[in-house]
């Protein structure tokens, strides 16, 4: 039932996705986009609206697992691969990318954002080894996504010309705008072997609820499922960096929003997290259309205005059971 | 055949070396308690033993050295109750004693985890999340959880704290039992009336030493008891078993 629900959700969401956008289609345009994909309205449905929404979608799920494979390894609700410094790492990768002028080369910004968010899991990895504290790691990761955005900022700095800053800010702040099949295709790739490496880590999660002596003990081999875990989430927030820019706030919140359906089963809750991030990031990039403003909105800005209340909400009540 | 033997075993932690030179042997079918002060290394000596704390020295379960045991192995061999009670997720509590046979496929696990819930007493807990447990809950459920490893050997560190007298002893005789059955069972303990009632071979730590190991009272002698935990006193014998009389040693400042 719970299933059927998010899925029917996702369903809606992505027909409002095609069917609603900044362009308001008539019945009649809608019958035509339908019988003729090639004709005007056929173009803005099928070639924009949906390979947008479906980008959106992808991304989201991505970023939703992520999150959740995050929380369960960290034990920490407040984890996610913004908080942990792969988002930031990701966006300076593909900042550095774009300023060496690598933006001509078709797919060389996208790799860098996925290699960019493999070396910040690397790093993260190498630490989690030592800071066992899941407190200790996530200041790490605070630190580390300081850094990685002072990084970014020197870019900035020394970059010569507007167009670039331009062009790396676009990066910075998010979006599916413009983006074909083949993109979404290109960046599945490394999703699904990110989401195979989280159903390989899943069980470590579990154990991991009762903490790291007794997950060392339970007869799983942590540490290559901690190493999959890991190197699932980055290749995840990788490729939906390499195919939207850097959006926050989708993986600390879509696990949040199954987590009490779910019985706060850490393993239950990835795919279901997967299923509720593609919803959250399509609704929200139709809202970026819907918007009326003067500029188009990104989708990042606003991922990020709804998200960063509810971080601060989720903080907050950690922080009073913590207490309690 | 022998559980557990640890010989010569120094851990060394922060530049301090908190374990020297330890022994241990737990034979199948008994339930030993390692003692001492706070401080003392009971902690460090069942870490070092199960190879969670990088350690010197030989540590066997079962004849085989833990280090060279792989994680699956290790696990069949001995099942762990950590003293830190903590759950991160407010899972049910029948899905925390389905951990302890996590390695086995989903419906066997449940169905050990649901006959380890029984086996405590928490059978009507569950359905309910860990969250919205009691702490002598909570801690009756990971119990349940190190019983369904079906482990022949259990480590338990500090089992009775924070529990109440009467779940304290519940917890107590079913480790016996436990025993009786042919597990071997290792628990440390900060009370010494129950590790003397209970267990069938008390070992005393003191700074990270071996100081005694017997049977119960000969191993709490008075001189132990002044020496490793400056206690002045001895053993009274009542229906229930040997009570400790002691108060502490003037001394002890």
């Amino acid at each position: 039932m719970r299933w059927v629900l998010l899925v029917g959700l996702l369903v809606v969401a992505l027909a409002a996705g095609v069917l609603l956008g900044e362009a308001p289609l008539t019945a009649e345009q809608y019958r035509q986009a339908l019988n003729d994909p090639a004709s005007a309205p056929g173009e803005i449905v099928w070639s924009i609206r949906l390979p947008r929404s479906i980008a959106a979608a992808v991304v989201g799920a991505a970023l939703g697992l992520a999150g959740a494979v995050m929380q369960g390894l960290l034990r920490n609700p407040l984890a996610d691969p913004g908080v942990l410094g792969v988002s930031a790492g990701s966006g300076l990768f593909a900042a550095v990318a774009v300023a060496a002028g690598a933006g001509a080369a078709a797919g060389a910004v996208e790799a860098a954002a996925l290699l960019g968010a493999l070396v910040s899991g690397a790093i993260v990895t190498a630490v989690a080894a030592r800071l066992r504290e899941p407190e200790a790691l996530i200041l790490f990761g605070v630190a580390l996504s300081a850094f990685a955005g002072a990084l970014t900022a020197l870019v900035f700095n020394l970059s010569p010309s507007p167009i670039t800053t331009a062009e790396v800010l676009a990066w910075l702040m998010g979006s599916v705008e413009a983006r074909s099949m083949t993109d979404v295709a290109w960046a599945l790739a490394p999703m699904l072997v990110g989401a195979a490496l989280s159903a390989y880590a899943a069980r470590a999660l579990l154990v991991l609820t009762l903490g790291e002596e007794t997950a060392a003990l339970s007869g799983l081999p942590m540490a290559r499922m901690r190493a999959a875990a890991v190197a699932g989430a980055s290749l995840l927030t990788g490729a939906a960096v390499a195919l939207a820019g850097v959006i926050g706030f989708v993986g600390l919140a879509a696990p949040h929003l199954v987590r009490g359906v779910w019985k706060d089963d850490p393993a239950a809750t990835l795919w279901p997290s997967a299923l509720a991030g593609a919803v959250l990031l399509v609704l929200a990039d139709l809202a970026s259309r819907l918007i009326p403003a003067e500029q188009p909105l990104r989708l990042g800005v606003v991922t990020a205005l709804v998200g960063a209340p509810i971080f601060a909400l989720i903080a907050w009540r950690a922080a009073r059971s913590w207490r309690g | 055949m022998n559980a557990l033997e640890v010989e010569h075993l120094s851990v060394d932690l922060g530049g301090r070396t908190v374990l020297v030179d330890a022994a241990l042997v737990v034979p199948e079918g008994s339930l030993t308690a390692v003692v001492g002060g706070n401080g003392a290394g009971k902690t460090t000596l069942l870490r070092g033993a199960l190879g969670l704390v990088a350690a010197r020295g030989s540590a066997r379960l079962f004849g085989e050295e833990v280090a060279r045991l792989s994680p699956r192995r290790r696990a069949e061999r001995v099942g762990y109750l950590a003293q830190e009670r903590r759950v991160a997720w407010g899972m049910t509590a029948r899905r925390i004693a389905a951990l302890g046979a996590v390695t086995q496929p989903p419906r066997r696990a449940d169905a050990l985890g649901d006959a380890a819930l029984a086996r405590v007493g928490s059978a009507d807990l569950a359905h309910r999340s860990v969250f919205d447990m009691s702490g002598g809950e909570r801690a009756r459920v990971l119990l349940a959880r190190l019983l369904a490893t079906g482990a022949p050997l259990l480590v338990l560190d500090e089992p009775a704290a924070g529990l109440d007298p009467d779940a304290q002893l519940a917890t107590l005789e079913l480790l016996r039992d436990e025993a009786r059955a042919g597990r071997a069972v290792v628990v440390t303990l900060h009370d010494l009336t129950l590790a003397a009632r209970f267990c069938t071979r008390v070992v005393v730590l003191d700074k990270g030493r071996v100081v005694a190991d017997d049977a119960p009272v000969r191993a709490l002698s008075p001189e132990v008891l002044r020496s490793a935990f400056a206690l002045e006193g001895g053993w009274a014998d009542t229906p229930a078993g040997p009570v400790l009389a002691a108060q502490r040693s003037r001394t002890n400042g």
